[in-house]
Formats: C-alpha cells, structure tokens, sequence
C-alpha cells in the first residue's frame, strides 16, 4: 500500500465511528446481539480512535454517555469540541501535537488525563477538574518549576507523571514534588516515601512555608466571601436579606442628595444619628422576627412532610405486601399453572378441545376475577390515599397560609414603625432646616455652606428638597416591604402549587401503573392462550 | 437490692459450705467452738446444727465488717427442718423478652386520618362480646387454677407452731452499709426481711460484745418489733455497759492521754474473760474449692430440683442442673437446664424441654464458627428443623442464623455489603428426585430464593430485590424492588437454554426472557443488556450453589463436631488453678524432680578425682595389691597434707607481708604527721582503713583454714578408702 496513503490525515465522521464501536464492541455472542440491535451511539460508553492520523477533535457529540475516550497517537493540535461529553471520566490525548491546555472546563468527572508526548507549556485551564486522580504529563515543554505549584489544588491527584520535562531535568525535582504536593502518592508511578517527602521539605522549606501562608490567606478570603453569599441565600428564603446590616439605611439617602445636604446644618448630625440607630433596630427586629418565621414554616413543612411520607409508605405496604399485589402474584401463578397442565392434557391427547375450551372458559373467568379483583382493591386504596391526600395538604395549606400572613403582618407593623420613625425625623430636619434658614437670613454670621445654597435660597425651595428627600425615603421603605411580602406570597404560592400538581401528579402515575400492569397481565394471559385459541374458521365450521 | 447483691458476692465460697446436709432440727446450747462447726461442715460430711452454723456465719459477717448478731428465737417448721420445697428456687425460669417498642414522635397536626370503618358496628359489637365472653372464662378458669396451687403450697398443720426454736443471724445497719435490718438464714445463706413469716419469735441477740435479752412482745410477728438495741426497755444487755462506740464519754480535759487510756479501761472492766480457746481456724484450699460438701448439693425448690456442683466436679463441667416440674409434687419434669462452666467448647447452658423434645444449647463468645445457640429435636433431629443461630459479627460472611430441615434450608445474613439478607433453599425429597434427575450423594436442589435490601445508589428498576433460580425447572425469576409509592416491581424471567446448548457463549434470542416495566414510558430493555444480565445471572447461580454447598458441609461439619465435643467434653482450667491444672501440676513435679536429680548430679561431680595422677603414674591399672595401694594411699595423703600446709603457710606470709606494711605507713604518717597535705592525709586513711580490712579478712581466712584442715584430711582418707577399695578387691580376686 502506499506510505502516504497510509500517513493521510483523517477527519472524524460517523462512519469512523461506528466503525470503531463496532470493532470495540462485545465479542462472541453478545457482539452478534450488538450488531442485530445496533446500540446507538449515544449510549457508547467508551472509544478508542488512536493511530487514525486524526487532525482535529469533532463530530464526538453524538457519543453523549461516552466515559472513556481514547484519542492517543494522531495529529490533533488542539483540544476542542469536547464540551458535551460530560461524564468522561478518562481522557487519554497522548502522543499528539497539543501546545495548549484549554476547553476542559465542562468535563467535570474527568478522573484520568494524559498528555504525554505533547508540546503544552504551561498548565492551565484546568481549575474545574476537581476530581483528577491520575494525571500524566511526561514528554512536553514544561520549563517553569511553578506548574507544579498549580497541581497543589486537586487534593483527589494520587499519581502524577512529568517526565522529560525542561522543569523536571533537575535533580531534586522529585523531592520538590514530594514537599509540595504533600496528596501525591505516586511520582512517576513510584511510591513517594515519607523519607522523601521530609528531606523535600526540608530543601524547600522556606519557599514551601511562604506558599502555604499565602494560601491560607486566599482561602479564608474565599471562605469570607462564601459565607456572605450563603447567608444572603438563607436570608433571602427567610425573606429579611440583607435586613441585619445597614444596607436598607444605606440606600435611603444614596440617591437622596438634598437629605445628604441637610446633614451639613448643625445638629442635623445628632438626629442622623438617633435616626439610623433608632432604624437599624427595627430591621434588626424584622430581621430576627423573619428568621424565627422561617424556623417555624421549616419546622412545619418537615412535619407535614414526614406525614405525608409516612402516610404513603404505609399505603404502599398495604397495597404490595399485606393484601393484595402479592396474593394476586400467588393466584396468578396458580391459574397459569393449571392453564398449563390443561394444555399438557391437551398436547397428549387426554382431552379433548371440546373439554379444554370449557376448562379454559372457566380459568379465563376466573382470573378475570382476579384481576377485576385486585384492580377494585388497588383503586381503593389509592382512592383512600387521594382523600388523605387532599385533606391533609389543606390543612397544611391553611397552617402555612396563616403562618406567612402573621410573618407579613408582623412586618408590616415595623415597616409602620420605621414609616413613623422617618415622619419624626423628617419633621425634625425640617425643623431644623427652617430654624436655620431663618437664622442664616437674619444674622449674617451663619455661614450657609455652599451645597446648601440653592436649597436655602427660599422658602418653597427648602420646602421642596425636604419633601423629596421625605418622600424619597418613604419610597425605598415602602419597596423594601413590598418586596418582603411579594416575595413571602409567591414562595407561598409556589408551594402550594406544587403541593397540589405533585398530588394530582402522583395520583395519575399511580392510576397509570395499576393500569398498565392490568393490562401486561391480561396480555400475559392471552399470550398464553393465544395458541390455543379456537380458530374463526373452525368455530365457524363447528357451528 | 444492691445490699443483697454485695452480700452474695461475700457470701460466694464463704458462707456457702454453711449449708449442711445433715440438717437436724432444733439446737441444744453447749460450748461455743468455733472452728468445730466450720470443721464439720468441710471436712466432715458438711453436718452442723443451727446454732453452731449461725454462730459461724455471725463470726465470718462481723470479721467482714457487717454489724451482725446470733438471733435465739422461734422458726416454721420448714425453716427448722430446712424443707425448701415452698420455697421459689434461686434460678427464676427465662422469661420472653417483650420487645419494648419505641414509639416515635407522634405528631398529630398532619398525620392523615384512617379511612372511614365501613363495617357494621352491630356486628363488630356482637363480635366484641363473644370476646369478651371468652376472656372472662379464661380468667375464671385461671384464676381457680391459682387458688388450687396456693392451696397446695400452704405448709400442712404444725402442732408445735411457735415452738420449734431456732438460731439464725440478724445483720443490723450500723456496720457495713445496708438498708434495713435484714436476718439471713444460715442454712441456706438466703437473706430476709424481719417481717418474714418464716421466724415467729425472738428470745434474745448476741455477738462478741454482749448479750441482749428480748423485752418486747413477739406476738404481732417480727416486722413489728424495734431492732434498736440502745433502747434499755426493749432490750436488756447482760453484760454492764454499751459496747465501746455506742457511747460519748466525756473526756476529762485535765488527764494526758495515757491517763484516759487508762480510765476508759477500768470503767470497761466489768469481767475478767477466759482467753479465746478457738483454734485458728484453717481450711485448705482444696476443700474450699469443693464449695459444697463433697462438691455436692441437691435441693427441692418449689417444683423445682436444683443439683449443684462445684466446678470441675462434674467431668463435663456442669455446676447446676436445674430440673423443673409441672405439679407440686414433682412428679411431671417440663425442662432440665443444666449450666455449664469452663468448657472448652464454650457450652454454657443446654435447655431441654419435654413438651416441644427440644434441646437447646447456648455458647458463650469465642468459638471458632461463632455459634451461640443450636436447637434440634431430642428423637428425630434429621425430621425436624434444625436451627443454628449465629454471632454474626464474628463471622466474615453476615450470618445470623440457619434454619435446616431435610427438604427446606432458611439462610439469615446481617449487615452485607452487597445488601443480600436472605436465602432459601428447596431440596427434593430423598428418593423421590424429580424426573430426569438422578440423585448423588448430594441432596439436590429444587429452587434457591434469594433476597437483597433495597440499594438506595441505583434506581429501582435495576435494583433486584428477589431472585430465584429454579434449577429443575431451567428457569431464573428476578423480581426488582418496588420504586417509591409504586404498587408493582418490575420482574424479568429467563429459561435457560437445554444443557446440551449451554456452550461457553449462550445463544440468546428474545424468547428466553420475559419481563414487566414497572415504570411507564422506561426505554425497553435492549436485548445485549438481558443477554449481560443473564449470563451474570448463570454466573451468581453457580455461585450460589456452591455457597450452599459449602454452608452443608459447615452444618454436617458442625453437627459432627458437637458430637465429638458432647462426647468427649474438655474443660478449660486457669493457669493459676493448682488443683484442676493437671498438665500444670505434673509440669512442677516434673521440674521440681529434675531440679532435686541435678541438684544430686552436681554433688556428685563435686568430688576431685584425687587419685588420677596417682594411678596414671601406674598406667591407670585395672587393680591395685593391697601394698601399691598403701603407698598410694600414703603419697596421696602426704600431698594433701602439704598442700594444706602450703596454703596455711602462704596465708600466714601474706598476712605478715601487709602487717608490716601496714607498719611501715603508719611509721611514715608518724613522722610526717605535721607536714604532710590534707589529700595525702585522707589517702592514708583510706589507705589504713583498707590494710585492715584485708588483714581481718587473712586473719579470718587462716582461722577457718585451720579449723577445716582436719575435717577436710578426714574427708580425703575416707574418699581414699571408697576409692581405693574396689581396685584392691579387683586385685585379689585376680589372685
């Protein structure tokens, strides 16, 4: 054959891999169903296209449960189109022509990665590998002793491969990856003993203490932020977010810049303050009065739930094992097995068809019975559990209904509160204001800094400004309670939406599934009797 | 409770050989022995009377700091005699445990209401009160059956009631903490409140400190009378004055403390008392080991038989049979319990009971198949199930417990990983194989059921919860686990294909399986999928045959073993048990008689061969004449002489050597006494110090040289004599 031929790039296409599934695929008789069936390509769970000469990763979208994708031994260059094979596990790209590390982010299963033989540079793009275990990286360009700093995040990496690296020529590479990769436990697939890993430490102690300092510092960074936003979420189910610090005050007068000029006016400050105080403890109430609510609605959501539970299981166990599915499995089996001894009978001779039909006609009654029976007594049942069901959820639906009311009505109470609060403090800047605009307009000692000219220019001006500001605030208080009880009512409504399309959800299947088996059975039993079955021609020859 | 528990502890090998066989009634007072009744009661037979065995226990309660008293006074009948038939023996039968439920948290707010009772409340009613009929009538008849026993169990009619006396032991609450004035029967060691109906009345209490009559009247029994014995109207004391620490003295504060040691004495003095002229009382180990005289003791309980043994008595190590009746009489046995201790297969207790002709046996922890109990049939143990149960986590496989019969095998496993808890197999009838199937040594397997928990990991529909093989048939049955709130399981059936087509690849085609989806609109299984599934299930089947094969061969196994163990039973025996340790015992003799043959071996090798170079001079000839052996004898005693003096004269030189020297520093140290440096000077003196111990030392040495010199001459002319006389002996019978 001809040597270029031979060397000639290929693309991936369907027919390449199908081709390969096949070869790949389960051997003897087990292959031979594969080929009649012809298992989809979806559902492959591994590959192997290696020494195909391929230039370039595609068309593996089809392949969407493939686990195990081998693609070592061609020409790709770089890594790409892997996306939507999440549940790969293994990802061999060895003996390539890669110089980038890239698009691996979705492959969050990823246990295997191997790169050897390629031209990467730099590790990277590899932060949401969580779970990498073994990982090779032997035979690229890696130069800067650093990379190995970036393995230190993925504490599942238990064996790791860099050899013939320009970074790994060194002698005490080994012990440096020993110091400072303290989860590693095999480095070129040879153990690291403890002896190793001390005298790393102690080569690189300084550098290795530096490192971990400095990681400290990021994570409890990391761990700050975390929180915040786990408590924002957590609040926010409780309805109060952000209700335990100063945001609701603080957003007041951010936009609110005639109220932030007034507090120039002398004094102003000492309501200010009283205000904000004064303000702070009210959301703090509302704050703490939410999160008590939200304790109360768990509490009463995990009780229902627990019933509901309970009520549910036992049902189940009624229907299957007390009564009814099981004892129908016990006399189903009986009927089949006299059907069968009567068709014995039958095949020898014994009976005739004569005696066999009416044998049959009286079995066919009587497992007609039986499944009238059992579908009669399952229907029941579920009947019973629909009614339980039902009621039980309205009582829920009201306790938690009256538990969100009173959580808004309490809230509302502090919003009024805080209204009132803001009415005072309004009354008293105004105050304040025009007590100083009249002094200012009378002695000429007050000097009137100058942001507050134009609002201490007249009378209706000064009227104005301190009438927006009020109004202003008014109109954030009153949006923070909105939002408060919007949101407590649509989490309320959701819930009992749901509680409802679950039910009626729950039920159908149930009805379904008693149906459906009803059906198999009976199609069961005429499978069984189908061959049997008196001809159209012959009854009508009989008659 | 408490009390009566540390008492028994004390009591255990104590107050125990107290019981007697030779129980004779009543007492007649005589000098108190001591060791006497002790003695008897161990060495001779175990006989006593009552006031000697009270006296006895009274003495070993106050020795273990209880404040205890012989109590003189009236007893039943049954207590005089020691008749324990109306008595409830001290082994109560094993109850049913009640499984204590534990009810959870009710929570009523949400808990669904039960459907609505569609069912007549007339009949229900009427229903009710035939139950009730019934139950009444049971009571009724229950309750005539309690009056019958309580009839019998009345002790017959006593014409001398309240005047067979009797001496027992009151323990009283000032010594060792108890709770409440308690008497302790000594013929049995068993305690007893002071309202017993056993003891009528009390005549008088003593102990080692006084003598205490009895003021008050016995008539409203025991119970009702004051134990206080300070009290002076209740209770008259022989001897004048409390014993010492029932009193506050006021100390003169003017004596010194001798002075008050003397006071307190003389106010004491009231008698001058005899010396103690009870012997020391001594038993040896061996007979307190026996516990029982003759490691022996046979009670009757009420419908109970009760032999106790001590331990290593019996060869198969039981130490109580407990036989329990029906009637009053004793005459119907319902169960023999027989205890066990100490045996090497871990055999506690054995259970016979003679309405199922059950036998029972429990083991204690350790054994090697962690068996802890096996019951079968007495008489046709191969007819009736057979049960072993197991301590499952001793063993590495899970299992609890096998029920085996002769066509039937129930297998319980606990705790598996694999989640499989169940098992069942069916066998053919012995010489009834079904068709087409010949039996071979091995019973054969009809059908093998299997059951697995439900595996939370992988959904329902893949999880098997039930497999069946049913070898005869060809057939595997799967049934899979039950989804949440479904009523049906999905279930896949296979025919295995004739054994003539079952090659190494199984030729699969859709018609060997059938199955039903308990999940509507699930994708169908695909037939590669089944073909998987039904070779992995013929793999698990093989699997499981042999699995059962190997738990056979462990019953057969263990069953032979017991047979083996009941047969030749082994006890176990404590390296410190000097009695029972026999390969122990004879190990010490062993090397006690080794020691005493080395001892004698080295005395013997001690002896010099002094007349070796002697007789080598003479070529070691095989006899000597009288004459050679004179002049040998002569030569060899010369030698010694001298070598004796040698040695005088050579202690006597050194000796004089460092006399003179000695001198001679102590000259030195004379002269230069004024000028010589403080290290010198200490020097000297150790020096001198050391000099004259050296010659202490040669002054003791010749001493002793010279008074051994003629015991050791003696000695040699005897060894001489031995030695010499057989070779003269040879010489003339030569002649």
């Amino acid at each position: 054959m001809n040597p270029c031929k031979l060397k000639e790039p290929k693309v991936i296409n369907n027919a390449l891999l199908e081709k390969c599934v096949q070869e790949q695929g389960p051997k003897g008789e087990a292959g031979r169903l594969a080929q009649i069936e012809k298992v989809p390509l979806e559902e492959v769970p591994q590959i192997r296209l290696e020494f195909l000469n391929i230039l370039r990763i595609d068309h593996l979208w089809v392949l969407t449960s493939l686990t195990k994708l081998n693609l070592n031994n061609n020409l790709i260059e770089k890594i790409e189109n892997l996306e939507t094979l999440v549940h790969l596990v293994e990802l061999n790209l060895s003996f390539n022509k890669i110089s980038k590390i890239e698009n691996l982010d979705e492959l969050a299963n990823l246990e295997k990665l191997s790169f050897y033989d390629n031209e990467i540079e730099v590790l990277e793009n590899m932060d949401f590998l969580t779970k990498l275990t073994v990982f090779s990286i032997g035979r690229n360009k890696i130069a800067e002793l650093e990379n190995v700093l970036y393995l230190r995040q993925f504490s599942n990496l238990k064996c790791l491969n860099m050899v013939q690296n320009p970074c790994s020529e060194t002698e005490d590479f080994r012990l440096f990856i020993a110091a400072f990769l303290p989860h590693l436990v095999y480095y070129e697939y040879k153990l690291i003993y403890d002896m190793e890993r001390e005298l790393g430490q102690e080569i690189f102690g300084s550098k290795l203490r530096q490192l971990l300092e400095s990681e400290e510092r990021e994570r409890e960074a990391r761990m700050q932020i975390d929180k915040e936003i786990a408590d924002a979420a957590l609040h926010a189910s409780s309805f109060v977010e952000y209700l335990n610090t100063h945001h609701l005050f603080d957003s007041l007068f951010l936009n609110d810049d005639d109220g932030k000029h007034l507090l120039l006016i002398e004094d102003a400050k000492d309501f200010y303050d009283e205000y904000e105080e004064q303000f702070l403890a009210l959301c703090m109430q509302i704050f703490e009065n939410g999160q008590e609510q939200y304790r109360l609605r768990t509490d009463e959501i995990d009780q229902f739930m627990k019933c509901v539970e309970d009520a549910q299981t036992s049902n189940q166990q009624e229907s299957i094992f007390q009564k009814h599915m099981e004892v129908f499995i016990e006399q189903k089996a009986e009927v089949f097995y006299k059907i069968k001894g009567i068709q014995k009978l039958l095949n020898n001779n014994e009976i005739t068809y004569e005696e066999f039909i009416d044998k049959c006609d009286v079995l066919v009654l009587e497992y007609d019975k039986l499944l009238h029976d059992i579908w009669k007594a399952l229907m029941k049942l579920e009947l019973e559990l629909y009614e339980q069901m039902e009621e039980v959820n309205q009582t829920f639906e009201q306790s938690i209904t009256e538990l969100v009311n009173q959580f808004i009505e309490s809230s509302q109470g502090y919003f009024s509160q805080i209204r009132d609060l803001e009415v005072s403090y309004a009354e008293n800047i105004g105050d304040l204001a025009l007590k100083f605009q009249t002094n200012a307009t009378l002695s000429e000692e007050i000097v009137v800094p100058e942001i507050l000219k134009p609002i201490m220019s007249d009378k209706d001006a000064l009227h104005n400004s301190l009438a927006t500001s009020h109004d202003v605030h008014m109109q954030i208080i009153d949006a923070r309670e909105d939002t408060l009880s919007g949101n407590a009512r649509d989490w309320l409504e959701d819930l009992i939406d749901n509680l409802m399309k679950n039910e009626v959800k729950r039920n159908r299947g149930k009805i379904l599934e008693i149906n459906h088996f009803l059906d198999i059975q009976r199609e069961e039993f005429d499978d069984l009797n189908a061959e049997y079955a008196p001809e159209p021609e012959e009854v009508a020859s009989a008659d | 409770m408490q009390w009566k528990t540390t008492f028994r502890r004390g009591t255990d090998g104590l107050c125990m050989p107290v019981r007697v066989r030779g129980w004779r009634g009543g007492g007649q007072s005589r000098a108190i022995e001591l060791a006497a009744p002790l003695k008897r009661a161990w060495g001779c037979g175990g006989a006593g009377q009552s006031h000697e065995i009270a006296c006895a226990l009274c003495s070993l309660l106050i020795g273990l700091g209880y404040d205890a008293y012989v109590v003189f006074g009236y007893a039943v009948r049954d207590v005089t005699l020691r008749i324990m038939s109306r008595v409830d023996s001290p082994y109560p039968p094993d109850e049913e445990k009640d499984q204590v439920r534990d009810e959870g948290e009710d929570n009523k707010k949400y808990t669904v209401r039960p459907p609505r009772d569609l069912r007549s409340k007339f009949l229900l009613m009427m229903e009710q009160k035939e139950i009730d009929k019934i139950k009444a009538e049971e009571e009724r008849q229950a309750e005539l059956e309690k009056q019958r026993e309580e009839e019998e169990e009345k002790p017959p009619f006593d014409e001398l009631e309240g005047m067979r006396f009797h001496f027992w032991v009151m323990i009283r609450t000032e010594g060792r903490a108890i709770d409440e004035v308690t008497f302790v029967e000594p013929s049995t060691g068993m305690p007893h409140p002071v309202s017993s109906p056993m003891y009528s009345g009390i005549e008088s209490v003593w102990n080692h400190l006084n003598y205490w009559i009895n003021m008050q009247d016995c008539k409203e029994g025991l119970g009702s009378i004051d134990y206080n014995l300070h009290d002076v109207t209740k209770w008259e004391h022989l001897l004048i004055g409390e014993p010492l620490h029932w009193r506050q003295t006021v100390e003169n504060l003017q004596m010194d403390d001798d002075e008050i040691a003397l006071a307190k004495l003389m106010e004491e003095k009231h008698l001058d008392m005899p010396m103690p002229w009870s012997t020391k009382i001594y038993i040896t180990h061996s007979v307190l080991k026996q516990k029982y005289p003759e490691g022996v003791m046979t009670t009757w309980y009420k419908r109970t038989l009760v032999e106790e043994y001590a331990p290593y008595v019996q060869y198969d190590g039981m130490v109580v049979k407990i036989t329990r009746f029906k009637d009053f009489d004793c005459t119907i046995p319902t169960r023999v319990e027989d205890l066990y201790e100490n045996r090497q297969d871990k055999l506690r207790k054995i259970v016979f009971d003679y309405n199922t002709q059950y036998i029972t046996e429990y083991f204690g922890p350790g054994r090697e198949d962690a068996v802890i109990e096996h019951r079968y049939h007495s008489k046709e143990p191969e007819t009736n199930p057979r049960i072993i149960i197991f301590n499952s986590n001793a063993r590495h496989d899970g299992l609890e417990r096998i029920e085996v019969e002769r066509e039937h095998m129930l297998e319980n496993y606990v705790d598996r990983e694999d989640l499989f808890y169940f098992r069942e197999v069916n066998y053919a009838r012995k010489g009834y194989p079904p068709p087409g199937f010949t039996e071979s040594h091995r019973k054969l397997i009809i059908k093998v059921v299997e059951k697995f928990h439900r595996n939370k990991a992988i959904p329902a529909r893949d999880d098997v919860a039930t497999r069946e093989f049913a070898i005869v048939e060809r057939q595997i049955h799967l049934q899979y686990h039950f989804g949440e709130g479904k009523v049906t399981a999905s279930t896949r059936n296979f025919i295995k294909p004739a054994i003539a087509e079952m090659g190494d690849d199984v030729l699969f085609s859709p018609d060997v399986t059938s199955g039903y989806e308990a999940e509507i609109g699930a994708r169908p299984r695909r037939q590669l999928e089944l073909f998987l599934l039904f070779q992995k299930m013929l793999q698990e089947e093989e699997v499981s045959i042999s699995r059962i094969r190997e738990i056979e061969d462990q019953i057969t196994e263990f069953v032979a073993l017991r047979d083996h163990e009941t047969a030749f039973p082994k006890l176990d025996v404590s390296l410190f048990n000097i009695e029972q340790n026999e390969d122990y015992r004879l190990g010490m003799l062993e090397k006690e008689r080794e020691q005493q043959e080395h001892k004698e071996k080295e005395i013997e090798d001690a002896g010099v061969e002094y007349l070796a170079p002697y007789l080598s001079k003479l070529g070691n000839p095989e006899s000597l004449s009288p004459r050679s052996a004179a002049k040998i004898r002569e030569e060899c005693l010369n030698d010694f002489k001298q070598m004796l003096l040698n040695r005088a004269v050579d202690i006597q030189k050194q000796f004089e050597y460092w006399t003179q020297f000695l001198k001679d520093k102590q000259q030195w140290y004379s002269i230069n006494q004024d000028t010589i440096q403080e290290d010198d000077e200490i020097k000297y003196f150790q020096d001198v110090n050391e000099l004259t111990f050296l010659l202490q030392c040669y002054e003791i040495r010749l001493g002793r040289h010279r008074d051994l010199s003629s015991l050791r001459y003696e000695a040699v002319v005897r060894y001489l004599n031995a030695q010499l006389k057989p070779l003269v002996d040879a010489y003339q019978e030569e002649e």
